[in-house]
């Protein structure tokens, strides 16, 4: 009897501790909340103001432009080139000399051979680089902009494995 | 067998058999669910299982994820995304735990978005060594609309699992 009076005891006191813990717990959570969605704001203004401020445009108007392909033996030709197109895709599909193909993928157009020269990374790890003005590219070729007097570069490249 | 409310052993406690098989599946789930999103751009289910696993496993959840990117790096050519994975999915495995005391699923939803959105620019700081910072700055503000969706559907994983698995988890840990 006195055995079951102690257990009752701990238990209301368990439960109260667990109440209080858990009341604390939801002001403490309704603060994480306000804390983390007012980061998440701030981050995202940040983020679109960034974007609309630094990411390249492309340039209206004729643009010219030189296209350096480096092949798998690291030999280059060079390409000089008037355009209109705004993107370079677009522009080097124009260029007489510079055969491109390759696919359509999530992120957009995927170079896969240049010139006859295939790259592909499931098989030996290469692929299609491209630099603008010396600098390795951030975008795919199909979302690069132009503005005139840039240089591109095709790089055939491979990552160690 | 004495636990703290998170499911980690206490410090001087070594781990047991449960342990390691809960780390191996840990990292197991890791593998199968990057694996299984690979074809969709930014959409992911590595930060969600990582947040679920620091919120339920704890400690333990850490050393998963310090061993998947082990893994990661056994299956795929060391390249610069080894790198990248090498801090971005251990440092989310330490903030979530850092967390790992809230239960709310807006709390998890936003924290999983905000990870997504400074996941480009958590991504960069290597190119900052590579490439220098132009290079780096450049490649992050190329990728922000990708973040942002990366962040979104961060967002939309976790409000749409964290209460079924969460209940899932819950079962298994209450029948030791």
């Amino acid at each position: 009897m006195k055995k079951t009076v102690t257990e009752e005891t701990v238990t209301e006191e368990t439960v109260t501790k667990e109440r209080s813990r858990a009341e604390g717990n939801t002001q403490k959570g309704g603060k994480g909340i306000l804390i983390a969605a007012v980061a998440a704001v701030v981050v995202v203004v940040l983020l679109i103001i960034l974007s609309v401020m630094f990411a390249p445009k492309p340039q209206s108007g004729e643009k010219s432009i030189t296209v350096t392909l480096t092949d798998n033996n690291g030999e280059d030709t060079v390409y000089e080139h008037n355009t209109d197109a705004e993107y370079l895709l677009e522009a080097v599909r124009e260029i007489e000399g510079l055969e491109l193909q390759g696919e359509d993928k999530e992120y957009g157009f995927y170079i896969s051979t240049v010139n006859g020269i295939t790259a592909d990374y499931s098989i030996d790890q290469s692929y299609w680089a491209i630099y603008v003005n010396g600098e390795y590219g951030s975008y795919g070729i199909e979302s690069q902009p132009i503005t005139d007097g840039d240089a591109f570069s095709l790089v055939y490249e491979r990552d160690a494995y | 067998m004495e636990q703290h409310e998170d499911g980690s052993r206490i410090a001087n406690q070594k781990w047991n058999t449960r342990d390691l098989a809960e780390m191996g599946m840990m990292v197991a789930a890791l593998e199968a669910g990057k694996l299984a999103l690979s074809s969709l751009p930014n959409v992911e289910i590595v930060t969600f299982l990582i947040i679920m696993f620091a919120v339920i496993y704890g400690l333990k959840s850490i050393i998963a994820v310090v061993v998947f990117v082990g893994v990661e790096c056994l299956i795929w050519p060391v390249n610069l995304w080894s790198i990248m994975y090498l801090y971005i999915w251990p440092l989310l495995a330490v903030l979530a735990y850092l967390c790992r005391r809230q239960s709310s699923v807006w709390f998890w939803s936003i924290f999983s978005a905000l990870y997504g959105f400074c996941f480009g620019g958590l991504c960069a700081i290597v190119y900052i060594f590579t490439s220098g910072i132009h290079t780096a700055a450049a490649w992050w503000i190329a990728g922000i609309p990708f973040d942002l969706i990366h962040g979104f559907s961060n967002f939309v994983i976790v409000m749409v699992l964290y209460r079924p698995i969460r209940k899932v988890f819950s079962y298994d840990q209450s029948h030791h």
